[in-house]
């Protein structure tokens, strides 16, 4: 049963009894039936040095681009353009 | 046994430091895959060549002007990143004169670009099986196994 209920934004984050064993890392899925929230655990498990080690070196280069997916093919199909160097 | 080694191509590698990219969480997964299988992973010099060139036409692309200092500090960032990932390690391009012209062979066999038909040459070279790519170019390769 959710213990307390906490209003952030747009957001409700709910308090969970700990003998549930909810903790950083696990993962949850959850859907609403009518008025109510069903969550359900899909893993117990806290990031392993390994795991934190990939998500630190990952997603560093943070750009706006309007179509990516586009633009990345262009860039493949265009391999040699001479242009492409510091601005 | 020998460990399975992987050689990380350019798409990878985009994909796994392009915040937004359609593939950032494929290359998460993987990586944690290739860990579990205690593979080695592999990539070159050549590669970081197209890395840089990719990652700087994106920024050409982009909505806001980037800086250049802004840029180079990202793409730093993101080169050093690679860098640090688990069991990675860089073969040298060192081909003979007569691997050189074999690579030839390669463009003209399986219809490769040149950048990709080095990379083609040194992991045949280097007796690697697997490239992590999201590129199918590289499936029409014989003895090579893309993984995505």
């Amino acid at each position: 049963m959710i213990q307390k209920a906490f209003g952030i934004g747009n957001s409700v984050a709910v308090t969970i009894p700990k003998k549930v064993g909810i903790k950083p890392g696990t993962k949850v899925v959850f859907k609403m039936e009518d008025n109510k929230l069903i969550y359900e655990v899909l893993k117990h498990r806290s990031p392993t040095p390994q795991d934190k080690l990939i998500i630190n070196t990952s997603g560093a280069f943070k750009i706006k681009v309007k179509n990516l997916k586009q633009v990345l093919k262009d860039l493949k199909d265009n391999q040699y353009d001479k242009k492409i160097s510091f601005p | 046994m020998t460990k399975k080694s992987v050689f990380l191509d350019t798409s990878f590698l985009v994909a796994s430091q392009v915040k937004g990219h359609e593939f950032l969480e494929r290359t998460i997964e993987l990586r944690k895959q290739f860990i579990y299988e205690k593979a080695n992973l592999i990539t070159s010099q050549i590669v970081f060549d197209d890395f840089w060139y990719v990652l700087i036409g994106l920024s050409k692309a982009s909505v806001t002007n980037i800086d250049p200092k802004k840029l180079y500090s990202q793409l730093k960032k993101a080169t050093q990143n690679v860098l640090l990932f688990e069991a990675l390690s860089l073969l040298d391009l060192d081909l003979t004169a007569k691997e050189l012209v074999d690579t030839l062979d390669i463009m003209y066999r399986f219809k490769q670009r040149p950048r990709d038909a080095i990379i083609v040459k040194i992991m045949k070279k280097a007796k690697v099986k697997y490239i992590a790519s999201f590129d199918e170019h590289f499936d029409k390769v014989s003895g090579i196994s893309r993984i995505y």
